[in-house]
């Protein structure tokens, strides 16, 4: 499977995806697939939709690939951005639809759960309140300021400000560990 | 903090998440379904959705119907402005018509062709006591409504203007009325319309003989003993074009004026599927929305068919709620020992508890099918002043273009449902049938309202055959209709 990141690869996907190529399409869709299904992972809580918001997420960026700006960033990132989106979006269709599937995720595959700690570490911070974590995924590993997650999101910066600090907190709480033992102990894990 | 906060974040970037065997291939798939079925704008126009095709197919056709009509509009008379009125009054009668009436009639008379002058020269010269007055009167009584009408009118002209000769001589006035009557002939072929017909446009009211001819036994010989005065049903509802009586051939032998009507139509489709080997499947599929057009030749007369060509977009839905179950293990306490004295806790056992995820999908498949179709349809109308009514039955002709979604096979389990998986012909006959209602806005126009049915056997692949391991094996009816909202021009064309 090829990465994005090859320049000419890159151009050629892009120009086959916006002709509407489906072969094009399936290349860029085989390089994307395990970034985006990361960072969908991380933002929604259900594994039952994560499936349901690929899918969806790669609709849209296939269907508005003129969209795409090469000059404002790097196609991963474009992407990327269209995968949040549509994580949050979705998010906010099933909060309002409560009888959806919710359920708490516990890991699929035993050996991920006592081999991968990252894994581990992402579903953990899955327990903290949906808003929270939301708003931690976006600042602290996606690097939205929070005037970015107010309009992503629909809150003022002041409240994503809040909630950033309560997700750190529930980190710190939850973990029961000073910020240097949470260094510690993720070096551990390497 | 600030340490942690950076660690953190830098792990999760890099998080990319466990791949799931075949996964990416599901994903996929339901990718390009719907890319399938949802292109973009700029997409090419086959690959728009149906309704903005048939919407498109039908505002083109209107058009060039539009456009084309209109052009032979220009060079050949429309049947419906050709309206000549024969007053059924005799000489002393004329004073009803009016001066100006009075005043074209004679200068009409003067563009007539020589025919027409030398028989009235004939009749003035042969006539003993015929008065001028009796000259002119069946002129006065004739007049023509329109320009277009002119050529039927003067052929009977001619004709009154010998009868009201009182000619002495029936030879000279048969061999007269042989050259009008040929020249009768030649006009009445381009302007006369047809009788009453399927369109149900025109209908026999009363037959008006007018007296003179009545009186002459010799007119009863003559074209003009087979001509009739038809009039339209409800003249006083109409609108003037269409209230005016219409002389219309009724000999059988004459050459007729066929008429034909072009179509468009378009409208939402709806289907249904049914699963006829496992009948309680069919729970599983419900009837959704789509659209479709086309476009119809109707003919006329004794030949009430329609043919044409249309492309149709049928959806029904297969819905479904589906449940799996993954064995699991997480980490946790296995064993606890307690001492019920104290409470104190002597021993705890960590390790992975097995257990069952259930995880359930609610899945909705929007399954199209896409078809051109080559309707052929009989036609019975019925007519109500401006309104028609009217049943049609018919068989369509249908080629499969497309198809894409899910099914249920056999099994129960959820099969592709494409083009690859459909049976191998692509052809199949549908019976139809259609009830509509119409409204002529205009004597060329009708818009109509209308619901069509068929019903189709529809089975996969590989059914009846020796199906290859693991292909989807299913019988199944589909049933499918639209309601057509349709816009038809009437034209005529000459038999010769």
């Amino acid at each position: 499977m090829e990465e994005f990141g090859n320049g000419t690869q890159e151009a050629h996907w892009l120009a086959g995806c916006i002709k509407g190529d489906r072969s094009a399409q399936r290349e860029a869709f085989d390089a994307l697939l395990p970034i985006l299904r990361g960072v969908i992972r991380r933002y929604t809580r259900s594994e039952a939709d994560v499936q349901d918001i690929i899918q969806e997420s790669f609709i849209r960026i296939f269907k508005n690939m003129n969209q795409f700006d090469a000059s404002k960033g790097a196609f991963t990132s474009w992407s990327t951005r269209v995968a949040i989106n549509t994580a949050i979006n979705e998010g906010k269709k099933r909060a309002r639809h409560p009888n959806a599937n919710h359920e708490v995720h516990v890991p699929v595959d035993p050996d991920a759960i006592q081999n991968m700690a990252l894994e581990d570490l992402v579903n953990t911070l899955k327990g903290m309140p949906e808003e929270q974590h939301l708003v931690l995924n976006l600042h602290l590993v996606d690097g939205f300021n929070h005037n970015e997650i107010g309009d992503m999101i629909g809150i003022t910066s002041e409240v994503s400000r809040q909630r950033l600090s309560r997700a750190r907190k529930w980190v710190r709480d939850r973990f029961d560990l000073s910020g240097n033992e949470l260094v510690s102990k993720t070096q551990q894990e390497r | 903090m600030k340490h942690w906060d950076d660690i953190l974040g830098k792990r999760l970037r890099g998080f990319r998440g466990k791949d799931v065997p075949g996964q990416a291939d599901a994903i996929w798939d339901n990718i390009d379904t719907a890319l399938g079925a949802r292109p973009t704008l700029s997409a090419p126009f086959w690959k728009r959705n149906a309704f903005q095709m048939a919407l498109a197919a039908a505002i083109a056709t209107a058009v060039v119907i539009g456009l084309a009509v209109r052009q032979d509009a220009a060079t050949v008379p429309p049947i419906d402005a050709v309206a000549t009125e024969l007053a059924p009054k005799n000489g002393p009668s004329t004073s009803d018509a009016t001066p100006s009436e009075s005043m074209e009639a004679p200068a009409r008379a003067k563009d007539l062709n020589d025919v027409a002058a030398s028989t009235e020269s004939e009749a003035a010269a042969t006539a003993t006591a015929a008065s001028s007055e009796a000259a002119t009167a069946p002129r006065q009584t004739t007049s023509a409504t329109g320009s277009t009408a002119e050529a039927p009118t003067e052929s009977a002209q001619e004709t009154y203007a010998t009868t009201a000769s009182d000619i002495p001589s029936k030879t000279s006035a048969r061999a007269d009325l042989e050259a009008s009557k040929k020249e009768a002939e030649t006009k009445t072929d381009s302007a006369l319309p047809l009788a009453v017909n399927s369109f149900g446009d025109v209908m026999e009211k009363n037959v008006i003989i007018p007296d003179f001819i009545d009186q002459n036994p010799l007119l009863k010989e003559t074209t003009l003993g087979a001509l009739r005065v038809l009039s339209l049903l409800d003249a006083g509802r109409l609108d003037a074009a269409m209230a005016t009586p219409m002389l219309v051939d009724m000999n059988d032998v004459e050459p007729q004026v066929q008429r034909l009507a072009i179509r468009a139509y378009t409208g939402p489709t709806w289907s249904h599927f049914s699963n006829l080997d496992r009948p309680d499947q069919s729970d599983y599929f419900y009837t959704d929305l789509s659209a479709g057009g086309g476009l119809m030749l109707e003919f006329d007369g004794a030949r009430p068919w329609s043919i044409g060509l249309a492309w149709n977009d049928y959806v029904h839905n297969l819905q479904y709620t589906e449940t799996t179950e993954t064995t699991i293990s997480t980490p946790g306490v296995i064993s606890l020992v307690i001492d019920i004295q104290t409470g104190d806790t002597l021993s705890m056992t960590e390790g992975a508890i097995p257990g069952i995820e259930q995880r359930t999908r609610y899945v909705d498949h929007h399954n199209r099918f896409r078809a051109f179709s080559i309707p052929l349809e009989w036609r019975q109308v019925k007519s109500l002043n401006r309104f028609q009514f009217g049943v049609g039955l018919g068989a369509t002709v249908q080629i499969r273009s497309g198809a894409s979604g899910r099914v249920l096979n056999a099994e129960g389990l959820v099969v592709g449902y494409s083009d690859d998986n459909l049976s191998r012909g692509r052809m199949a006959v549908v019976p139809t049938a259609r009830a509509f209602a119409g409204l002529r806005f205009a004597p060329a126009w009708r818009l109509d309202l209308g619901i069509t049915a068929g019903v189709q056997r529809h089975a996969s692949r590989s059914y009846g055959g020796a199906p290859a391991q693991g292909s989807p094996s299913w019988q199944g009816r589909l049933v499918h209709g639209q309601v057509q909202f349709g816009l038809s021009r009437f034209v005529s064309r000459r038999q010769k």
